[in-house]
């Protein structure tokens, strides 16, 4: 149970609209993939702030919260939420750390290969580097004149239980994630805008440790 | 001798007592109390009929097995009627079930989650905290001071709602099982809420954002 909670409050990192315009088949995926690769590659740091936007339709207001997210190569992540409340996870050395409000909590990645598995998505989306897993998600590649767009609807009936597709949107001009939009079976949705992003910057090793 | 056997038989019988009616001690001595239907003129639930949406910062324990930090959005959909939404910090709904007269209705809830006995202690929990389906249903009212105690059943279960001030309600008791404690009252609406359960080490602590 304890490892299932973690790993949905995990998924929902992955999760984000923009108001899509006019997103028609791309023209050809294998050249994007190529070039998407060639980014990942060349990227060793990345620091964004993000907005986080949990719409439902039950409620007349959508629930906004922020944070900042860092991360460095190969695979230290530090995922903070600032407002409303604090909140950090951070994803070094085979280990998952939370500190919820000054609570401080880990979890051995290694001992549950779901998690392991979402882990290393969250860390491939956020440098760009789109591994396909055709088993796990069907993909549909989009673009129009200043995005590219990579929706994925999952094959497997216990994530498709909570997840209808997720769709990720990628910058033309430097091929950087944009923003991820998560939208369940109920048309509720939870989207991540990432904005001041630096990249290939030092970010201090401390920053991926938590007391 | 006669004396100390008879103050014995005394304590026994009132153990007894305490222990078949369930009810938490310090509430004890109860004297007669009023009989009454559960109206606007003797109680105010935690949460009246009269906002639009809430959102609190939760947190559910389950002793050393879980620890999960998320957010919950209450919101009245009509009059005693309440959805309550808990979703992760990252926006994952873990559930959404709509309380009301009618019962329980789920409207979303994760599979990990979908366990019988799980369910039915989150329904309970919420029957409690969302008080409001109870208007016009029998209860007791004794009076305790500045305090006032009102007893009633729900699904075969004493519920004791302590009241001050005769506005608000600071704490709520399922028998001896469970208590939930409201307090930072903001126009009588409490800020922070925790629900304990004795028979089992299970706590789920709300504080509210907005």
């Amino acid at each position: 149970m304890k490892t299932y909670l973690v790993v949905f409050a995990f998924v929902g990192i992955l999760l984000n609209p923009l108001i899509a315009q006019d997103f028609k088949r791309m023209k050809d995926p294998t050249i994007f993939q190529k070039k998407m690769q060639q980014t990942a590659r060349t990227t060793t740091s990345l620091q964004s702030d993000f907005i986080q936007v949990k719409h439902l339709d039950v409620l007349s207001e959508d629930i906004t919260s922020d944070g900042r997210l860092c991360f460095k190569k190969e695979n230290n992540l530090r995922w903070e939420y600032i407002s409303p409340i604090r909140y950090t996870i951070v994803l070094c050395a085979g280990k998952v750390s939370i500190k919820d409000e000054g609570k401080l909590s880990s979890y051995d990645l290694s001992a549950n290969k779901t998690f392991q598995k979402i882990s290393e998505m969250v860390v491939r989306s956020i440098q760009g580097d789109l591994v396909l897993d055709k088993v796990a998600y069907q993909y549909i590649f989009q673009e129009n004149s200043v995005q590219y767009l990579v929706e994925l609807l999952p094959k497997d009936e216990k994530v498709r239980s909570f997840m209808e597709r997720i769709q990720i949107y990628f910058s033309k001009k430097n091929l950087r994630v944009q923003s991820v939009k998560m939208i369940e079976q109920s048309g509720d949705y939870t989207l991540m805008k990432f904005k001041n992003q630096i990249f290939n910057e030092s970010i201090s090793d401390s920053l991926f440790s938590l007391h | 001798m006669k004396a100390s056997r008879t103050v014995f038989l005394v304590c026994i019988s009132l153990f007894l007592q305490c222990l078949s009616c369930n009810i938490p001690s310090y509430l004890l001595p109860l004297k007669e109390g009023q009989d009454i239907l559960l109206s606007e003129r003797y109680w105010k639930p935690p949460f009246q009929n009269n906002f639009s949406s809430m959102l609190f910062k939760a947190n559910m324990r389950y002793g050393e097995k879980f620890d999960l930090g998320g957010l919950l959005a209450l919101k009245q959909v009509k009059k005693d009627n309440f959805r309550a939404i808990f979703m992760t910090v990252s926006g994952t709904t873990l559930f959404d079930f709509e309380f009301g007269q009618q019962g329980l209705v789920i409207h979303q809830l994760l599979r990990a989650m979908d366990r019988k006995t799980l369910l039915k202690i989150i329904e309970q929990d919420f029957y409690m905290l969302l008080a409001n389906h109870l208007n016009g249903q029998k209860a007791t009212l004794f009076n305790k001071g500045k305090q006032v105690l009102l007893k009633t059943r729900h699904k075969q279960h004493n519920l004791y709602f302590i009241q001050e001030h005769k506005q608000r309600i600071i704490r709520v008791h399922q028998d001896r099982k469970v208590s939930l404690q409201f307090s930072d009252f903001l126009d009588n609406s409490p800020r922070t809420i925790e629900i304990q359960h004795h028979n089992l080490p299970l706590n789920l602590a709300l504080k509210r954002l907005k």
